[in-house]
């Protein structure tokens, strides 16, 4: 018989997972023992609560790690740079609750089911921030993707959704075996999984050419770059983003694109730290494409979301240059940019869920015509959310850029820098053209179809965008509380 | 004290986000009843700052508080900074004050008008904007409360949007300000790349090391922008055409609050001017020349609203002249004596519009004495202030101005004395041509058809009140200051703000001779100036004499409009139409337009590889994959 010993556990470390993973049992019990009318409202409070309580949390952890230390057999790092990220996760995932509220009389057969999925796939998200081995990575990133590919396909009697889940699915199947290949890869190399040891490693046995572990790297690259959504790894994304339900797509674009860009940061700084001249470059590539792609592509959508979608593809880039310049300004750039980022998504996703609603179908351009004169408050915000994107002063978006291109500078990337402001100019044209449909489209050009009546008073989705509003704006006046937040994170990465 | 303060900034901008959220969901005179209540709550914060500086000793009056630090980029620190002492303080009493008087005064005014809920916006937001330039601690916060400042005037003086003229008139504002504006901030980036810091303080304590040159290009730079907001020549043009807005925001914006940010920029400022001689003897001089000019201009207006205009721009030229030869107390002085007797001359103005439906012309007035007897007796202390009769406030302050340019007893001093005086004369001659012209006589055909009282009053309480306050205030007002007899508790009260710190720029004390002798002189030149206008508009003896030539050029505003569309208007836009035809249009247009289209069918063509095919993503994560690890294990090989 072998003898098993198990490790110490640091249970504040896993304190917000942990919460979260509660309050996804007690939605899914609720799923089964409430009668179905009640469903809905049990299984969002408790993933409401959830996510506010493993919010609380985090912060309390951020306040206590002002030293980094590895807990738990040393396979979580307990850090302010994992507690940060989970404070985002956790605040995007309070909101989304906000914005699927009224999806009721929609997901009413599965409700439920749907808030355990958000709340499992937050706590998977809390969990691969603060991931400090190979293997926690892999488990927690399937943990909380398995939940997505589930949620994705939720809408079960529309088409689109379907074929979202199920593209997301095996898409998302390939990207994770190559994120698998590569850890088994770096294994087969250096004989460690703990990001720190890898480091190690390399260097104590001077792996710094091993073809193994440059293949892994690339591997690995290439696995997290498809979970954050970078060209060439991103196709999948606008087809899911178009297709899954639209809170879905909101919690999906801000949460999985920071937890992925986080941990990108981590695993290339902690374990690869040799082998920089390899990965930065690369980051820089797959950044220059993103831009590049997404922008590109953006300027000839029809289609609101999709259009969105290509723009998140473009904001990984961004946040990618930041990763590239691989140094603390990178990494106060990163999280920093996470913060407005995620609000402006979220909130502009969630303007779009009220437009689905009130029309009934897919929204397009033209559909916006006038909301900014119907709907004050949706149309005010969308239309801060689209300067923000854009990285227009007033808003948290343009410190972001600035952050990232001040990095990039003082790694001496101008040429990053360049294609970073090109790529701004050509979005300026398809957030502006937002704009313009919101405001500046005469009455004759405005086709109103509602489906029915005028809409139903949808409070918590208002209260969702009024509070990604105030984050995106507070973002900007706030910036060096925040800036220092993230300084003091970032701090504790090995740059 | 600085909790007072913040109080007192943020309570208009409360009720300014109030009315804006609840929208329709509350009469609109209650937006008004919000609108003033906040600004008076400001008000009350003002008293209470002030009684607490009161209470400590002289250094200890000066207070910085910072909510937060914006930004900090290497030795810079951008903090949202407060400094409270006295000279803020100061402002912070008129601005809140005088705001709220008129503030409640809109709500009678504004009475029926279209869209009352969006006026009380832009008033109470424009307190707020005021109260951010006066308590701002750094130049930062200053350049953003001057730019909001300048976009309530803008959004105020086009309020009736529907009317072209108001349109121009707030374009007009906008425009003239912007030039002061850029000059303000070229002099502001220029201070901090050589003084390396934001912060008022701080940055006085470095203006001994700046060079002389860098010196006099911020104190220009800051001159400018002092010269644009207080309408003084040559960026004078737009105040007269501001009276287009409705008249509680000329009382509040343009006559007590706004427009005289210059002098408060400039007494601010002071260590800056002072390491700068030469512009501040520029300030001076232009104080001079504008209180001159405006006093000229404003004899043949025939507008209630334009006279009243011209005589702001022509005491704001003796406040400029004050502050421009270092007697910053006096300036200040008068800045709080004509805040009270000219927003009473524009509220009384107000009722009398009010009660002629809507008529400016005081051509077409006459008689009102009867009719508005109330209302005549307030006018008439409001011209007796203005016009600086004792005891009425604007005799103490105004006189004091002009002692002061007599004590420094040199060439300069003398000239600018002559100018006040003779602006004194001019002064009396205009405001009681205006009294006579409006009030005495019999009721003209115009005013008997369309005068109509307020339910048997000269206008509601909420007019009424704020006009006889102001009226006690434009009395009282310089009692707390007398020239010549030791008892000057708001020149102690500011010192240690004002203090000139260098020996041989020290003001000389006006003696006690000289104090009498301005007096004597300015009273018996009022006094000649009010006969004059009786004698010609008040009794009827003499005809107004006539000089077609002159009376065309001062009709004309000295052709200054005219020969800016000719200097500025007109070659900017010949150039504009030449560069669209010749360059914009083949040269940039063109490629441009390429560009644009070459960018769409690069974007067309990328997403027609989105082909919805499982096969095509793969194959582009597979490639991506196969490109990255064979790019890593080639350079290594």
């Amino acid at each position: 018989m072998i003898a098993a010993t198990t490790p110490k556990v640091d249970w504040f470390a896993l304190a917000p997972v942990l919460a979260l993973l509660a309050a996804s049992g007690l939605a899914l019990l609720g799923a089964v023992l409430v009668p179905r009318r009640r469903a809905h409202g049990v299984g969002g409070v408790f993933a409401a609560l959830g996510f506010a309580v493993a919010f609380v949390l985090s912060a309390l952890l951020y306040v206590d790690s002002g030293e980094a230390r590895n807990v738990v057999a040393e396979a979580i790092a307990r850090d302010r740079f994992a507690a940060l990220a989970q404070l985002i996760v956790c605040g995007a995932g309070l909101l989304a609750v906000g914005i699927s509220w009224s999806e009721r009389p929609r997901v009413e057969e599965h409700a439920g089911e749907y808030y355990a999925l958000l709340a499992a796939a937050g706590a998977g998200m809390a969990f691969l921030v603060a991931a400090n081995n190979l293997m926690v990575l892999f488990l927690a990133l399937e943990w909380f993707s398995i939940s997505l590919y589930v949620l994705s396909a939720i809408r079960a009697d529309r088409v689109e959704s379907l074929e979202a889940g199920l593209k997301y699915l095996i898409v998302g199947g390939f990207g994770s075996a190559a994120l698998l290949f590569g850890s088994a890869l770096v294994y087969g190399s250096t004989g460690e999984l703990m990001f720190g040891r890898i480091a190690e490693a390399t260097r104590a046995q001077g792996l710094e050419s091993d073809p193994l572990l440059l293949a892994g790297l690339a591997m690995v690259i290439t696995g997290l770059g498809f979970k954050a959504s970078a060209a060439p790894f991103h196709m999948w994304t606008p087809d899911v983003y178009d297709g899954a339900p639209t809170p879905v797509t909101a919690f999906m674009s801000a949460a999985t694109k920071t937890v992925a860009l986080v941990l990108a940061m981590r695993v290339l700084v902690a374990a690869f730290p040799q082998l920089d001249e390899f990965w930065t470059l690369a980051i820089a590539a797959i950044a220059c494409i993103s831009l590049a792609w997404g922008n590109l592509a953006a300027l000839v959508q029809r289609n609101v979301k999709r259009m969105l979608a290509y723009s998140s593809i473009s904001h990984a880039g961004f946040m990618l240059i930041a990763i590239a310049a691989n140094n603390e300004l990178g990494g106060r750039a990163l999280l920093y940019y996470l913060i407005p980022y995620s609000a402006m998504s979220l909130g502009a996703f969630a303007v779009l869920a009220a437009r689905e609603r009130e029309l009934g179908r897919a929204v397009a351009l033209d559909d916006l015509g006038g909301l900014g004169w119907e709907r004050p408050l949706l149309g005010l915000s969308l239309w801060v959310f689209m300067l923000g994107f854009a990285g227009l002063p007033l808003t948290g978006g343009f410190w972001g850029k600035f952050l990232v291109f001040s990095a990039a500078v003082e790694r001496g990337w101008t040429w990053l820098v360049i294609v970073g402001v090109v790529a701004t100019a050509v979005s300026l044209y398809y957030y502006l053209s937002v704009v313009r449909a919101l405001y500046m489209r005469s009455d004759l050009e405005v086709r109103l179809m509602p489906a029915g009546g005028s809409p139903p008073r949808e409070g918590l989705l208002q209260a969702a965008v009024a509070a990604c509003l105030a984050v995106t704006v507070g973002s900007f006046f706030a910036v060096q509380p925040l800036t220092d937040l993230a300084e003091a994170a970032a701090k504790q990465l090995p740059f | 004290m600085t909790t007072a303060a913040w109080i007192c900034l943020l309570s208009p901008l409360a009720g300014a986000v109030a009315i804006t959220l609840l929208g329709t969901r509350i009469p609109r005179r209650e937006a008004g009843y919000l609108a003033t209540l906040s600004v008076a709550v400001s008000a009350v914060a003002a008293a209470v700052a002030f009684f607490a500086a009161l209470g400590r000793g002289g250094e200890e009056r000066e207070a910085e508080t910072t909510a937060w630090t914006w930004l900090t980029a290497g030795e810079l620190d951008f903090g949202l900074t407060l400094l409270v002492d006295p000279l803020s303080i100061l402002m912070m009493l008129i601005v809140a004050g005088v705001g709220s008087l008129i503030v409640g005064y809109s709500i009678g005014y504004m009475d029926g008008d279209d869209e009352e809920r969006r006026f009380f916006v832009y008033m109470a937001l424009f307190v707020f904007s005021m109260l951010l330039l006066v308590l701002a601690g750094n130049f930062l916060i200053l350049l953003a409360g001057w730019g909001l400042v300048g976009l309530c005037s803008y959004l105020l003086i086009g309020f009736h949007h529907e009317r072209p003229s108001a349109i121009a008139a707030a374009k007009k504002a906008f425009v003239m300000n912007a030039v002061g504006d850029a000059a303000m901030a070229l002099a502001l980036f220029l201070l901090i790349y050589e003084s390396g810091t934001l912060d008022y303080l701080r940055s006085f304590e470095r203006v001994g090391e700046l060079g002389s040159t860098t010196a006099t290009l911020v104190a220009l730079g800051l001159l400018g922008g002092a010269v644009a907001k207080s309408a003084q020549i040559p960026l004078h043009t737009w105040l007269p055409d501001a009276m287009e807005g409705p008249t509680p925001v000329s009382a509040l914006i343009h006559a007590a609050t706004m427009v005289t940010a210059g002098v408060y920029l400039i007494v601010r400022t002071h260590p800056i001017f002072e390491a700068s001689v030469g512009i501040q003897e520029l300030a001076a001089g232009l104080g001079a020349i504008t209180l001159l000019v405006a006093g000229l201009i404003a004899l043949v207006q025939t507008d209630i609203k334009r006279v009243i205009a011209y005589s702001t721009m022509s005491q704001i030229g003796y406040m400029f002249l004050g502050a421009g030869i270092g007697a910053y107390a006096n300036g200040m002085f008068h800045l709080m004596t004509h805040a009270f007797f000219k927003a009473l001359l524009f509220l009384g103005a107000g009722i009398v519009i009010h009660a002629l439906v809507g008529e400016q012309d005081i051509r077409k007035m006459g008689g009102l004495r009867g009719l508005m007897p109330k209302t005549f007796v307030a006018m008439l202390i409001g011209a007796g202030a203005l016009a600086a009769l004792p005891p009425l406030s604007g005799f103490f302050s105004k006189d004091s101005i002009l002692a002061s340019a007599l004590a420094r007893e040199d060439g300069f001093g003398y000239v600018l004395y002559a100018v006040g005086l003779a602006g004194a004369l001019l002064t009396a001659m205009y405001t009681f041509r205006m009294i006579f012209v409006v009030f005495l006589g019999e009721p003209s055909a115009f005013v008997r058809e369309h005068h109509h009282a307020h339910q048997g009053k000269e206008g509601p309480f909420s007019m009424t009140a704020p006009v006889a306050v102001l009226a006690v205030l434009a009395v009282i007002g310089g009692w707390i200051q007398i020239a010549g007899t030791g008892w000057h508790p708001l020149a102690d009260f500011l010192d240690p703000v004002v203090a000139v710190e260098r020996e041989h720029l020290a003001l000389v004390e006006p003696t006690v001779t000289q104090d009498y002798v301005t007096a004597a002189l300015s009273v018996a030149l009022s006094l000649a100036g009010i006969a004059l206008a009786w004698l010609i508009y008040g009794a009827r003896r003499r005809e107004a004499p006539r000089q077609p030539f002159l009376q065309r050029v001062l009709e004309r505003k000295f052709y200054c409009d005219e020969a800016y569309d000719f200097a500025f208007y007109r070659p900017a836009a010949a150039t504009a139409r030449g560069w669209t035809r010749w360059i914009e249009g083949p040269l940039i247009g063109g490629s441009i337009a390429g560009l644009a289209g070459g960018t769409r069918e690069l974007g067309r063509g990328l997403s027609e590889a989105q082909t919805g095919f499982l096969r095509t993503y793969a194959l582009a994560i597979a490639s991506g994959l196969a490109v990255l690890a064979l790019v890593f294990v080639s350079v290594r090989l």
